[in-house]
């Protein structure tokens, strides 16, 4: 039922077959199967798998998307995009990782002066300005 | 410390008196003896185990299995200077037993009189307490609160859902919800399990810690608590404020 080796630590599975419309929020890890609308903040790290969908602005320690993202993405620490992503929307992250064929709409900013801006409501809209205001 | 020990409807059969005969020696040549109540027709948990609390019990022991455990941290609930006991008899639903790691039988005595305890925490479903778990089976709205927010989930396919407290997520040899960890872990799983042609993974199941879940259903949703009792949805589960002080054993899981 779970993968033990991708699990360990996690604290919330979103499944396939189930759709989160939301604030979803965690101290612990998440992992994103399924879909999600509204927003995602975690102090931990975030899977998002390859199918699936997430229309949200996301906060996290760290991030790997494998999947769909639409919203504006702030990573405090690594952000890897695998090559089946799409990600639409701003990025902040200290550290970005893209693999070959991932697919990145949007600004991004890095490195260890980027700054974590709180989540925006999850239009799609792109921020006009990057927010320095420090991560929570 | 005075002892109630509740006995099970079950445990009238005949082929349990022996067994009762004995025990009831063992707690006696281990000092813990005490009244002993029967559940019957008549009298329900409730009725004696508060009367037994009004007398000056403040250790109840359930005796019997998983339900008879159940029924009583129900009413103890309630009453945060009594700790519950437990002395598994019967090969039946006796899963708590090894959650707790209570031998079963005259071993459990032991265990009794050690009286190492947990406060574990309590379960809620509109206005009754669960220890285990709860159980429903459809595609209801679920309405998710914790203390960062709230959500909703939407199921796009017949689900099990399970709300645990104190149990087992899946299988007889799944992970096990730790009690004290202040959220009750909800694990939902896609009705249809894993076809032939499936790969593993499209039949993950969500494993969401909440502290407050909303059940509704526009179908008729039968919730099962604990294994016995039945609610119907629309309901609530919430952690309870109150918390349980059981006895348990060395070998305990949780």
């Amino acid at each position: 039922m779970f993968k033990n080796e991708s699990r360990q630590g996690t604290e919330t599975i979103i499944g396939p077959s189930v759709h989160v419309e939301g604030d979803l929020s965690s101290q612990g890890d998440i992992m994103v199967a399924g879909s999600v609308t509204g927003t995602i903040t975690t102090t931990g790290s975030l899977t998002v798998g390859e199918g699936a969908s997430i229309t949200a602005n996301v906060q996290a320690a760290n991030a790997f998307i494998a999947g769909k993202l639409k919203g504006n993405l702030a990573v405090t620490e690594r952000l890897e995009l695998a090559p089946t992503s799409h990600v639409s929307g701003d990025v902040v992250t200290k550290v970005l990782v893209v693999a070959d064929g991932a697919k990145l709409d949007g600004r991004c900013q890095m490195g260890s002066a980027a700054v974590v801006t709180p989540a925006a409501k999850a239009s799609g809209k792109r921020a006009t300005q990057p927010v320095a205001e420090p991560a929570a | 410390m005075p002892y109630y020990y509740l006995y099970d409807s079950y445990l009238a059969a005949p082929r349990w008196g022996q067994q009762l005969i004995k025990l009831e020696a063992t707690l006696t040549d281990l000092g813990i003896q005490g009244r002993v109540g029967r559940l019957t027709l008549l009298k329900s948990v409730k009725d004696l185990v508060e009367a037994a609390i009004r007398d000056g019990a403040d250790t109840v022991v359930a005796v019997g299995n998983d339900l008879t455990l159940s029924r009583v941290a129900d009413v103890v609930a309630k009453q945060p200077n009594v700790t519950v006991g437990f002395i598994p008899l019967g090969g039946e639903q006796q899963e708590m037993a090894r959650l707790l790691g209570i031998p079963h039988g005259l071993l459990a005595c032991h265990v009794l009189s050690s009286r190492l305890t947990e406060v574990v925490s309590l379960g809620k479903i509109n206005n009754q307490h669960f220890l285990r778990s709860v159980t429903a089976e459809g595609q209801p709205t679920l309405v998710c609160e914790n203390e960062h927010g709230q959500y909703e989930l939407q199921l796009t396919s017949p689900h099990d859902i399970k709300v645990c407290n104190l149990d087992r997520w899946g299988s007889a040899d799944g992970e096990i919800a730790d009690p004290s960890n202040n959220v009750l872990e909800a694990v939902l799983r896609p009705h249809s399990s894993r076809r032939w042609w499936q790969r593993a993974d499209e039949a993950w199941a969500s494993l969401i810690p909440i502290q407050s879940l909303k059940l509704s259903s526009t179908d008729d949703l039968p919730i099962t608590v604990d294994g016995h009792r039945v609610v119907k949805a629309p309901a609530t589960i919430t952690l309870a404020r109150e918390r349980l002080k059981l006895i348990v054993g060395k070998k305990r899981l949780v």
